[in-house]
């Protein structure tokens, strides 16, 4: 038998020659970090940032004559760019529907430039560039006392519809008996990019695909919400914004008050309303529907058969608190173009019965009765204490929100929240794509052996002949 | 602890973490796969880290816990006993790559930390959140179940 020292002494070489894999551990972890955080900031499958930025290409070859109309002005070349994707905030530019901030402020060597906004009684649009980082969370908005502002939502641009080293935008759109006050102060906060470390220079290791392969994510921890005025590696910028109230449109109404009857439910379509940055829908329900209206595409045409499309991707829906319904639609606006004669269009609507709305699953069998029609668990995946729910819907389920509420249960009666979720076209495992979506949620910290889920849906109707609304007074 | 500051320190840990996962863990493989997933972590709670001075003791002990979670997941499927301190016998009998995996779990971390890590008694005890001198009490139990004889100066020498 050897003297143990000796072979103590001959571990210690052993191990100190680690394999050269070793030397990229660091980096790989922060481009990991840095696609899981992308991940759940975009909250967006990866088709639609690339419809996005299909939707930009196609927008800038669209409009030849809005965009020669303002090529002259050498100042408004990039924001031209950057509400290229939109027609309704292109046609704003056109119109010269913008307000010049024109600021800049450098931390850390890291400048941002706050340059337009294009502003209504709806939202606003705040137009900005970054050089040496990237935008990290919403703003904060106070007012000129310093008290915070309230009652608005921000959205901003992927890194997918932004032109090369263009402007990107971000929208703050109000909720009802809301605005921006003339003057506010704006604290937007920036995550400086890290340089890269010196024997990483040339390292060319190519990132993940978008989708990952199925189960790599099981251990990819939800990052925990932190305050980013207290978070020392993020950058905090102040713009001190005085707007033009007098430039501030006032939306246009245009009554409709028609009830349509929906999968036998009655639909009140209420008005429309055009500002400058979108066209909002308001639709009612009555008190004795069976089912809650969850989702509703539809499309426009005017009198002379022109069709609008949704083809921004600014169809979007918003509730009140007292329904399970959104019936509140934001549309691109034709405050400019007025076209007579509308006629909404809806070709797809989803229900939520008010009397089935919870479902348990058996994370051991994968049994769940009263999952909607079509939509079945196809596997269920624990690691340690997490479980990974697969689910298969039907195709006619892309691009719509997830199967499931945002809230869960265990036997026991305790709460827990969702912290991630994703969704994609699913495939087989020969690679070819199968007819349906597939839905993915993951239960952390769960040991137990069956959940209570609540559904966002019970069933979705698509009409081969759409539901025609006439946009006019009902006589 | 910003993020350029966890990449230069964890830069500058990650061999020392690699032998520990390698004794841990068993093959070279292994042992990079978790100071990979123990790195991420790390990254993305650096930020929560208010005390920088203890960063080598924090990540290590991400590490372990890395490793312990791969060890369970592994005895659900071969079986890879302790062997008990009484067992000396047993203990001579294997090379002492083997012989220390086969320790038990509380003696294996203290030596693994304190001969292979390089970590002080201090640290240990920071890293295992255990007394000071329970470090000391195991550290000597593992020293003589595996017959090594160790003076500060090759503690120092790792």
């Amino acid at each position: 038998m050897k003297n143990r020292t000796d072979e103590y002494w001959e571990l210690i070489g052993e191990l100190s020659q680690p394999p050269k894999k070793l030397e990229g551990s660091v980096e790989r972890a922060r481009r990991r970090a840095r696609r899981t955080r992308l991940r759940h900031r975009l909250g967006a499958p990866a088709v639609t940032v690339a419809a996005a930025a299909s939707c930009f290409v196609l927008m800038v070859n669209a409009f030849p004559t809005f965009a020669l109309a303002c090529s002259n002005v050498p100042i408004l070349r990039e924001l031209t760019a950057a509400a290229a994707f939109s027609p309704s905030l292109s046609a704003a530019v056109a119109h010269d529907y913008v307000q010049y901030i024109g600021q800049s402020r450098t931390v850390d060597g890291v400048t941002v430039n706050l340059e337009y906004a294009i502003v209504d009684q709806t939202q606003a649009v705040f137009f900005y560039s970054v050089d040496g980082g990237r935008f990290y969370t919403s703003p904060y908005l106070t007012d000129e006392n310093g008290a915070p502002l309230w009652g608005y939502g921000v959205s901003t641009s992927g890194y997918a519809s932004r032109p090369d080293d263009g402007l990107d935008h971000m929208t703050l759109s109000y909720t009802d008996g809301h605005s921006l006050p003339d003057r506010f102060t704006m604290e937007m906060f920036i995550m400086p990019e890290p340089e890269p470390l010196p024997d990483q220079m040339t390292e060319t290791q190519p990132d993940a695909p978008a989708t990952a392969a199925p189960g790599a994510d099981l251990d990819d921890g939800p990052d925990e919400w932190a305050d980013p005025r207290e978070d020392p590696g993020v950058l905090s910028f102040t713009f001190d914004v005085t707007l033009d109230s007098s430039r501030i449109a006032k939306p246009v109404t245009v009554p409709v008050n028609r009830w349509v009857e929906i999968d036998g439910q009655r639909i009140l379509v209420d008005r429309l309303e055009y500002s400058p940055t979108r066209t909002v829908l308001y639709l009612g329900e009555d008190p004795d529907n069976t089912a809650w209206l969850r989702t509703l595409k539809f499309w426009f045409e005017d009198g002379n058969g022109t069709r609008y499309d949704d083809i921004d991707g600014s169809l979007s829906a918003s509730g009140e608190p007292d329904s399970k319904s959104y019936l509140t639609y934001y549309f691109q606006s034709f405050y400019y173009s007025e076209p007579k004669g509308l006629t909404l269009c809806i070709d797809k609507a989803e229900w939520l019965e008010k009397n089935r709305a919870h479902v348990f699953l058996d994370l051991a069998t994968g049994a769940c009765p009263g999952l909607p029609e079509g939509t079945r668990v196809e596997e269920i995946t624990r690691t340690g204490d997490s479980v990974k729910v697969r689910l298969l819907a039907p195709a006619e389920r892309q691009y719509l929100g997830q199967t499931f509420m945002g809230t869960y249960w265990d036997p026991e009666g305790g709460e827990h929240s969702f912290n991630r979720w994703s969704g994609g076209h699913a495939y087989d495992d020969s690679g070819n794509e199968l007819p349906g979506v597939y839905e993915d949620i993951f239960l952390d910290n769960y040991p137990w052996d069956t959940v209570e889920l609540e559904l966002s849906y019970t069933s979705t109707s698509v009409y081969e002949q759409p539901v025609y609304v006439p946009m006019t007074p009902q006589s | 602890m910003t993020e350029q500051e966890y990449i230069l320190r964890a830069e500058a840990l990650k061999e020392r973490l690699y032998r520990t996962a390698a004794l841990y863990l068993g093959s070279e493989s292994a042992a990079v796969d978790a100071v990979d997933e123990a790195v991420y972590k790390g990254f993305c709670a650096c930020k929560k880290l208010r005390q920088p001075e203890f960063f080598d003791t924090w990540l290590t002990r991400i590490l372990i816990n890395v490793c312990n979670t791969e060890l369970r997941r592994r005895r659900r499927e071969l079986s890879m006993d302790e062997l008990p301190e009484t067992a000396q016998e047993q203990f001579d009998a294997l090379p002492l790559k083997e012989a220390l995996r086969r320790l038990p779990r509380d003696l294996r971390d203290v030596i693994v930390l304190r001969y292979f890590t390089g970590l002080t008694l201090e640290e240990t005890a920071r890293a295992l959140d255990i007394p000071r001198g329970t470090v000391s009490t195991r550290q000597k139990k593992a020293l003589t179940l595996l017959r090594l004889e160790l003076t500060d100066e090759k503690e120092d020498a790792v």
